[in-house]
């Protein structure tokens, strides 16, 4: 009886987390680039009462086991990585990729991370940064002296500069994949780091071998569903009521258990 | 008298265990792949107790615990991801592992470093040749998955995925993360009348309110029984006042 408890409780656990995994989506629902996560969770060991097979009496064996298993465990949270919904900003330095694929920064301490947040600035120095400043790899200079930035759907940057009257390329917008996008660690800041389950990146140019176009003057909007967040609020809230309700029936039936002793 | 004590305390004990399993589908209400455990004794108990209206001599002791697993159809929930897999009909996927093979319903898979496709604790899947390897020219975002079980990547056609079915799934048994091994020496049939539905996961078939119904009744049967341990223990008292002819 005291182990179905602890059985409910973990029933209650799994729950409780899938409502901090959607509490964490929901805030991000307007976070550019920004991939939702799910939570994947496993049955736990079962105990076996009863090996099927076992002779119960004579001559009779039993023709199914008896096992209860002992709850539920959170095996990962995984981010989903399906295209977000594209959203025209019009600003020449907004790019979004349309498929799969991410930019390459570096970090000031030298280390790449990857994104898919593409709302760029240009720093001091003239070079491509992300918001937060982490410079594009490799590194683009648009000159200080830019007129207009066009970027190709392959990622190709050239500006009109100075009094010129024809374009001039300054450089590629590299992209990098990875076999298992979901093995990517979350940095925060929008930032993925590559990790031993993500595989080793792959880089190559927007549009050919499996990589995404780039779309100039686009966001890519979270890929953060509302509705279907609340929709499984509600039900995460529900299914942890009714694990409750099994630690209050347990409850119940050991206090009228104590009864034949009073 | 002391019989009808004991009796009523081994039902007692089989409905806490099959409490515990209430409790443990109620837990993998939100498993991916997950299937509930039904109890056997719980099924006898109800079917003693409505059949004839009143139960047989000694069935309620003598009623052997025993769960099985109930393999019915989970509902097929959309999460729009290439690899999430789901089921329709009565197969298993295959997953390969160093002590033999395991079949689970759960078909959320992942791509390792190698290219191959591999369940959520990173165990090959099988294939009918093999291993699925996604090139690595290929996005795991244009891998498709027909109905079949054939995967493509590109439009290139890179294997098919092995479901099997069997004529007794009582022959499995469970050991965890929604996977299934047997324990009796069968060999798995070719599945042909499952669909796979690519984007799509099979959520746990535990019915909620069933289950509250169920834990419900485990309730109020274990009650009756205590009750009827007090009534025994309230005759006996008697029947020794009587001998003992105060």
């Amino acid at each position: 009886m005291l182990r179905a408890f602890s059985t409910a409780a973990t029933g209650m656990t799994a729950q409780q987390m899938i409502v901090d995994t959607i509490a964490n989506n929901l805030a991000n629902i307007n976070t550019v680039g920004f991939k939702r996560s799910q939570v994947d969770f496993q049955d736990l060991m079962y105990v076996k009462l009863l090996e099927p097979g076992q002779e119960v009496a004579a001559g009779v064996i039993a023709p199914s086991g008896f096992e209860i298993g002992s709850g539920v465990r959170p095996a990962s949270t995984l981010k989903v990585f399906t295209q977000g919904e594209m959203q025209n900003t019009g600003r020449s330095l907004d790019v979004a990729i349309q498929g799969d694929g991410f930019f390459q920064v570096t970090l000031p301490g030298g280390e790449t991370r990857y994104t898919r947040d593409g709302s760029l600035r240009v720093n001091a120095n003239g070079q491509l940064t992300t918001s937060s400043g982490y410079t594009l790899e490799p590194a683009i200079t648009i000159p200080s002296d830019a007129r207009s930035i066009s970027i190709g759907e392959d990622g190709t940057v050239s500006v009109f500069a100075g009094s010129s009257g024809s374009p001039s390329t300054v450089g590629t917008i590299a992209l990098v994949r990875f076999s298992n996008p979901a093995g990517l660690t979350n940095e925060g800041g929008n930032l993925l780091a590559q990790s031993p389950a993500s595989g080793a990146p792959i880089s190559g140019t927007a549009g050919q071998g499996g990589f995404g176009t780039i779309m100039q003057a686009f966001l890519e909007r979270s890929n953060v569903q509302m509705v279907n967040e609340l929709v499984n609020l509600i039900t995460a809230q529900r299914a942890y009521e009714i694990n409750s309700r099994a630690i209050r029936a347990g409850d119940e039936m050991l206090t009228t258990a104590n009864r034949l002793i009073s | 008298m002391d019989n009808g004590i004991m009796l009523t305390s081994s039902s007692m004990e089989a409905l806490s265990e099959d409490f515990r399993a209430v409790a443990h589908n109620l837990a993998n209400i939100s498993t991916v792949g997950y299937k509930r455990l039904q109890s056997a004794f719980f099924n006898a108990l109800q079917s003693a107790l409505s059949g004839s209206g009143e139960p047989a001599a000694g069935t309620l002791g003598e009623v052997e615990a025993a769960t099985s697993i109930d393999f019915t159809q989970g509902a097929l929930i959309p999460t729009g991801r290439p690899l999430d897999l789901a089921l329709q009909g009565k197969g298993f996927f295959v997953i390969e592992t160093p002590e033999g093979q395991l079949y689970t319903r759960k078909g959320s898979f992942y791509v390792n470093p190698n290219g191959q496709l591999v369940d959520t604790e990173g165990r090959t899947v099988a294939g009918q040749a093999g291993p699925i390897v996604i090139p690595s020219t290929t996005s795991p975002l244009k891998v498709r998955v027909a109905g079949d079980g054939s995967v493509s990547a590109d439009g290139r056609p890179i294997g098919k995925l092995r479901l099997v079915e069997f004529d007794n799934v009582s022959v499995l048994e469970s050991v965890g993360a929604a996977c299934f091994r047997l324990t009796a020496p069968v060999t798995p049939k070719d599945a042909l009348q499952t669909t796979v539905h690519q984007g799509y996961q099979e959520a746990s078939n535990v019915p909620a309110v069933r289950e509250l119904v169920r834990l419900i009744t485990l309730t109020r049967l274990y009650q009756a029984n205590v009750k009827s341990v007090q009534t025994l223990d309230e005759q006996m008292k008697y029947l020794l006042q009587v001998a003992m002819g105060s």
